[in-house]
């Protein structure tokens, strides 16, 4: 039951008929992603957006900006907040600090910039055409990986074929593509690619950036073939700032700066300025502020909630801090009782104390959420949200009253890694006369359980939502792929649909507040928290910019 | 004697094929599998299913049971589910570094133990018999683990004497090796070292209250020879086997001190690839583990039968 309206009249405005669409529509379009900045910088005649000017690059203006002679050489020493890499090969990454790593190796058609919204990578200009269903990428030209092969537009169409032939886990962000052999990817010539979507796609770029995208995060075809998909997996070729010099998968990842990357800095310095980057997988979470503040790493790319107290008061330690692209919250099975019930669920909903809980849980890193739009992607987001969901002790002891559900028991299911948040969420509703347990399974177990509807209720959300659709899409259309509370509502689908048709930024904020406001009231989760995206550096690191989620090392250096 | 030591290593493979089909079966009947932890959330169905195909984890158990068999016999023992890397080339990484902190660690334990065991049996109901007494029982209760996350502290954030995090290999240079293991083979050693003191001191204790001790007094030995000389050797028997009993214990806690120092060995590896549910890496580390000391009890039994004749023709005759 995918809704697909055949209502079009966002787009069927006659701005958008034609070859070329033109400036006022590609801005609205591009806005429509959320891409305002980006919209900003089509002002040019042409109605494409450059974004190459000078830097290259495209980060003016994001990073510190240190004196030329300083930002040269050194080693960059990086923890990883995790056992092991095992897989840097795009579309096969379903872990975020994964493609953390793999954004240093490769490129997207586009990134993502400070503020989330879009700039080329490889991609230099584009234009959005056909309604909003045709994008026209001009791309980079003298651009090789890591092997010394050119860059082309058959590399886009390669790259976008294996993504959907091998039904990799990126796949689903590609399925309004039209077949790849049928019109999907059209190469024009060497440094030209169309990509024709079904339906009007917003939000597509998103899902054309390199890291939270990598649907089309450009791999190298020579490579794969020559080494073999196995070793690409670890070892991959990619036209990124950093070539992959040893991978001992769990042991260390060693990476050098590729010489001949594309990009320079305002004043024409070729980058990145490290020579490499060492990074090593700390699993254990007291040892990564350990390892920063003994100078065994300059770089941690996470600090664990539990450990930040300790960061912030090591002197020889820097905090690094953005808005979490995430949002967390209670799912509740409504296969089961009483969650069948809305008057239930928002009675549960209303006897959370949101902000003791995200006290308690988190060490208070993370922002009480009241809706699943976050803070980060600030294009979209509110202050003020419907208040269903608001704490309201008394109000929701009635609720869960009259469905019949006061003194329920039931259990919430959780990994080790969110065990602290379990017991804190039991300590709300042990409170509220709820008979509660905590059941700790490990995390295959917990993936399987949960996707199979086999729970009562489990702390679940995003981590990382650069713009809307990514979560509201899977997780809240009758069929999404990750629609484990079994929601279902004939508006959201329609809305979800319209959305992503919605050429106007304005408009398709409108649309999401629309599915927010009805999500707040029909509870399908508890919005729970946004937590913050918290990394680490020791003093000497320079240049590095932090957008959220992302650790990308190309204007980094060490200044010792 | 050779159809015993036939009939023991017969015994032995035997050991590792239980182990091996033990482990195998008792893996799979663990609730969760490893593919939808690898895919994550965002995986559809068809994903699941197109990737529990590719991996074989669709057919029949018997068959991959006999496929796995069959592979390990010709020593092809597979890649592994997360990574694709090859699963021999992920022991060969980790082997060393195990190896290197439990040697360490043992090396260390021995060189602490002996002396203060001896010290605790010389000096009975002294004050360095009690402090000796105090730091074994204090090793002993705390976990390698814990000493570990406190060496670190103290030795690599407060003072920065040494690395608190990862591997050299010794053919980049004997110092950067043994400065990156110092911190957990002490850790491992610790524990080690407080059991085998224990040991030490009560053996050595009872070895001196022997009439033969009185006796090479009474003849005129002098209390140095006769603690070094005589009593030692004695003490020393109970003391090997405790020794080699608690390399157990070493290992075990290598396990935990990989993860605190971030080194990649067999334990740490042991440890992901139980929780990623990645079966081939899994199976084959445990039966390396258990085929060490089926290997190292095999070789005690054939030793045991070129020193006593009781066992070479005992075993044939009962």
């Amino acid at each position: 039951m995918d809704p697909e309206p055949e209502n079009e009249e966002e787009f069927t405005d006659e701005a958008l008929s034609g070859p070329v669409v033109d400036r006022r529509t590609t801005t609205a379009l591009l806005s429509a992603a959320g891409l305002g900045a980006l919209a900003g910088c089509t002002s040019g005649d042409s109605g494409q957006s450059t974004t190459t000017s000078g830097s290259g690059d495209g980060t003016a203006g994001e990073t510190d900006t240190p004196k030329p002679e300083t930002k040269q050489g050194g080693r960059l020493k990086a923890g990883w907040f995790t056992g092991s890499i095992d897989v840097l090969d795009p579309p096969y990454i379903s872990v975020g600090q994964y493609f953390q790593v793999a954004a240093n190796i490769f490129n997207g058609l586009v990134t993502l910039k400070k503020d989330l919204t879009v700039r080329g990578d490889l991609a230099k200009d584009w234009e959005v055409t056909n309604g909003g269903k045709t994008f026209t990428f001009q791309l980079r030209e003298g651009v090789t990986f890591h092997n010394g092969t050119e860059f082309t537009a058959e590399d886009v169409r390669y790259t976008i074929n294996r993504t959907i032939s091998k039904e990799t886990p990126a796949a689903p962000k590609l399925s309004t593509l039209e077949p790849v052999d049928e019109g999907g990817v059209v190469v024009e010539d060497d440094y030209t690619v169309t990509l024709n979507f079904e339906k009007a796609m917003a939000p597509a770029l998103i899902y054309l950036t390199r890291g939270p995208g990598r649907a089309a995060t450009i791999v190298c075809k020579e490579a794969i073939e020559e080494m073999g998909a196995e070793a690409y997996k670890t070892s991959p070729v990619g036209t990124g700032p950093f070539k992959v010099a040893n991978h001992d998968v769990g042991s260390e990842l060693k990476l050098d700066a590729y010489d001949d990357y594309f990009a320079t800095d305002e004043e024409g310095t070729q980058l990145p300025y490290l020579d490499g980057v060492d990074i090593t997988p700390i699993p254990e979470a007291a040892q990564v502020v350990n390892a920063l503040k003994a100078g065994d790493i300059h770089f941690s790319n996470l600090v664990p909630l539990q450990n930040v107290s300790q960061v912030e008061k090591a002197n020889e330690v820097k905090k690094l801090q953005a808005p979490g692209v995430n949002w967390l919250g209670l799912a509740m099975n409504q296969k089961r009782e009483p969650f069948a019930s809305k008057k239930a669920r928002r009675g549960i909903a209303k006897v959370i104390d949101n902000e003791a809980y995200v006290d308690t849980a988190y060490f208070g890193n993370a922002l009480p959420a009241k809706g699943p739009i976050n803070k980060a992607t600030g294009w979209v987001w509110r202050e003020d949200k419907p208040d269903d969901q608001a704490y309201a002790p008394e109000e929701g002891k009635q609720l869960l009253e009259e469905a019949g559900a006061d003194g329920a028991s039931f259990s919430i299911l959780t990994t080790k890694g969110s065990l602290r948040a379990a017991k804190a969420m039991r300590q709300q509703f042990t409170s509220a006369g709820l008979d509660v347990d905590i059941e700790q399974v490990t995390s295959s177990t917990y993936w399987d359980r949960y996707a199979k509807l086999d729970y009562d209720v489990t702390i679940s959300g995003s981590v990382g939502d650069p713009d809307p659709d990514q979560s509201l899409w899977n997780f809240y259309r009758s069929d999404g792929p990750w629609n484990w509370v079994a929601y279902e509502d004939e508006d959201v689908n329609q809305w979800l649909a319209d959305q992503r048709r919605a050429l106007d930024r304005d408009k398709r904020a409108d649309i999401l507040h629309k599915i927010e406001d009805r999500l707040i009231a029909d509870v399908p989760h508890v919005y729970l928290s946004h937590r913050d995206d918290i990394a680490a550096r020791r003093p000497t690191v320079k240049g590095f910019t932090h957008i959220p989620y992302m650790r990308n090392f190309h204007t980094v250096y060490l200044d010792e | 004697m050779w159809r015993y030591i036939a009939k023991r290593v017969a015994h032995a493979v035997f050991v590792m094929w239980l182990v091996a089909t033990t482990v195998f079966f008792g893996l799979r009947f663990v609730p969760g599998g490893p593919v939808r932890a690898m895919l994550g959330q965002e995986a559809t169905p068809e994903a699941v299913a197109a990737l529990r195909a590719e991996l074989g984890l669709d057919r029949p158990l018997p068959v991959q049971y006999i496929d796995w068999m069959t592979d390990l016999v010709v020593l092809d023992l597979g890649r592994s589910i997360t990574s694709s890397t090859k699963v021999s080339a992920l022991i060969a990484e980790a082997a060393p570094k195990t190896l290197s902190i439990a040697f360490i660690g043992v090396m260390l334990g021995l060189a602490i133990a002996i002396p203060a065991g001896v010290l605790g049996a010389t000096r009975r109901n002294e004050l360095a018999d009690y402090a000796a007494t105090l730091a074994a029982f204090v090793g002993i209760s705390m976990p390698a683990f814990f000493v570990g996350i406190l060496l670190a502290i103290v030795f690599g954030v407060w003072l920065g004497w040494l690395p608190v995090l990862g591997y050299v290999p010794i053919s980049e240079g004997v110092v950067p090796w043994l400065e990156h293991l110092l911190l957990p083979s002490i850790a491992v050693g610790l524990p080690y070292a407080a059991g085998v003191t224990r040991m030490m001191r009560s053996s050595l204790i009872e070895t001196l209250d022997e009439g033969y001790m009185r006796t090479a007094l009474a003849k005129g030995v002098s209390s140095r020879t006769q603690l070094y000389k005589h009593a030692m050797q004695n003490a020393l028997i109970p003391v090997v086997t405790i020794a080699g009993i608690q390399l157990a214990l070493v290992l075990g806690g290598s396990v935990t001190v990989e993860i605190v120092f971030g080194i990649q060995g067999l334990g740490r590896l042991l440890v992901n690839s139980i929780l990623e549910r990645n079966y081939p890496v899994t199976q084959v580390t445990i039966l390396l583990i258990s085929g060490v000391f089926v290997f190292m009890n095999l070789l005690v039994d054939i030793v045991y039968t070129a020193i006593d004749p009781r066992i070479r023709y005992g075993g044939e005759a009962a």
